[in-house]
């Protein structure tokens, strides 16, 4: 159980350790490879834990040079464009001007249920209402509806939309970010200024925002009596 | 992504190293583990002191292959050569534990090369 429980911290930090390494894109939608080497970790991280006969320094070895592999091979789908195609594949589209392109769904051996199916689930009933579907490299189906049938915007009815400011954080659960002043002008003075204006300790805001407008909002910290 | 691919590239480097570390080391070890077994079975070497020497080099792998090897795969031999001390009264019977624990070893040690066999 000892044995188990050391390899189980060992597993977990290395694992951890190659995800972070790998970046957040293998934390997002997966590629085909990243959901080989996904899948494959996994299975080969349980092997030593269930079977303690088995060194864990050859997990150790194949988790490294899978992660080694998955970076590698991330870093030249970068460079080079014939390699990205080739392991990710490239969007395709589906659907022109309200008719689905059949070629590229025999290509893709969807069937039209199921490409009818994708765009139910995004709320289009009617596959003549799609300027242009495409099944991207992840199998996700982005699509443009026709002018007509898209949603109503300011641009659109021609009328002047008010500036918005983009907000940042600048105290969370009572602690002073930093590394935002820079997003929303902020310096220490002004920050001073809003704490005096909202009487206010930092240690008493649980969420304090300014948005580059110069808008200031704060929620305060709710004392658990209990 | 360039710190991150040296990182990737030294760990490649690292999981590289240990893999032929791994090969030279338990070669070594099971090459002077099986030269003590192969003395005692051909070589007209005193009981006792081929056993001790079998012990020895026994002893000297033992963290190695444990380290790297299936624990299952060597309990067989372990308990072969754990054995050798109790037959030394019978030369007969001895040799051919000795010869039964060189086998395992060359088993062991066969499934290790990186073999076309092995791989597939």
């Amino acid at each position: 159980m000892t044995v188990t429980l050391i390899r189980l911290l060992i597993l977990y930090t290395l694992i951890l350790g190659c995800m972070r390494l790998m970046g957040r894109r293998q934390i997002g939608e997966l590629q085909p490879s990243e959901l080989v080497i996904t899948m494959l970790l996994s299975e080969i991280a349980s092997i030593p834990l269930e079977n303690t006969d088995i060194p864990l320094l050859n997990s150790i070895v194949v988790i490294l040079v899978l992660t080694a592999l998955e970076v590698l091979l991330s870093a030249l789908c970068l460079k080079s464009d014939r390699t990205r195609k080739l392991l990710q594949g490239s969007p395709m589209p589906v659907v022109w001007n309200g008719k689905p392109i059949q070629k590229t769904l025999k290509t893709l051996r969807l069937t039209i249920d199921d490409l009818l199916e994708a765009l139910r689930e995004k709320d289009v009933f009617r596959i003549t209402d799609v300027q242009l579907a495409i099944v991207e490299a992840n199998g996700k189906l982005t699509l443009q509806l026709k002018p007509q049938m898209q949603n109503t915007t300011a641009e659109l009815m021609k009328i002047p939309a008010p500036q918005q400011g983009i907000p940042c954080p600048i105290v969370y659960d009572g602690s002073i970010q930093k590394e935002n002043f820079a997003y929303c002008n902020m310096t220490d003075e002004k920050f001073q200024a809003i704490l005096r204006q909202s009487g206010l300790r930092t240690e008493e805001i649980f969420l304090l925002t300014v948005d580059t407008l110069g808008s200031v909002h704060y929620v305060r910290k709710e004392h658990d009596d209990a | 992504m360039r710190k991150r691919v040296l990182i990737t590239v030294l760990l490649l480097f690292l999981a590289m190293t240990l893999s032929v570390v791994s090969f030279v080391l338990l070669q070594n070890r099971f090459s002077a583990l099986g030269d003590a077994l192969q003395n005692a079975v051909y070589a007209d070497v005193p009981i006792e002191r081929s056993c001790s020497e079998i012990e020895k080099q026994w002893d000297k792998s033992a963290v190695v292959t444990q380290i790297f090897l299936l624990h299952s795969d060597l309990t067989e031999l372990r308990t072969a050569l754990e054995s050798l001390p109790e037959l030394m009264d019978s030369p007969l019977l001895y040799r051919a534990a000795c010869i039964r624990a060189l086998h395992l070893l060359n088993g062991i040690r066969d499934s290790l090369a990186p073999t076309v066999e092995n791989i597939l």
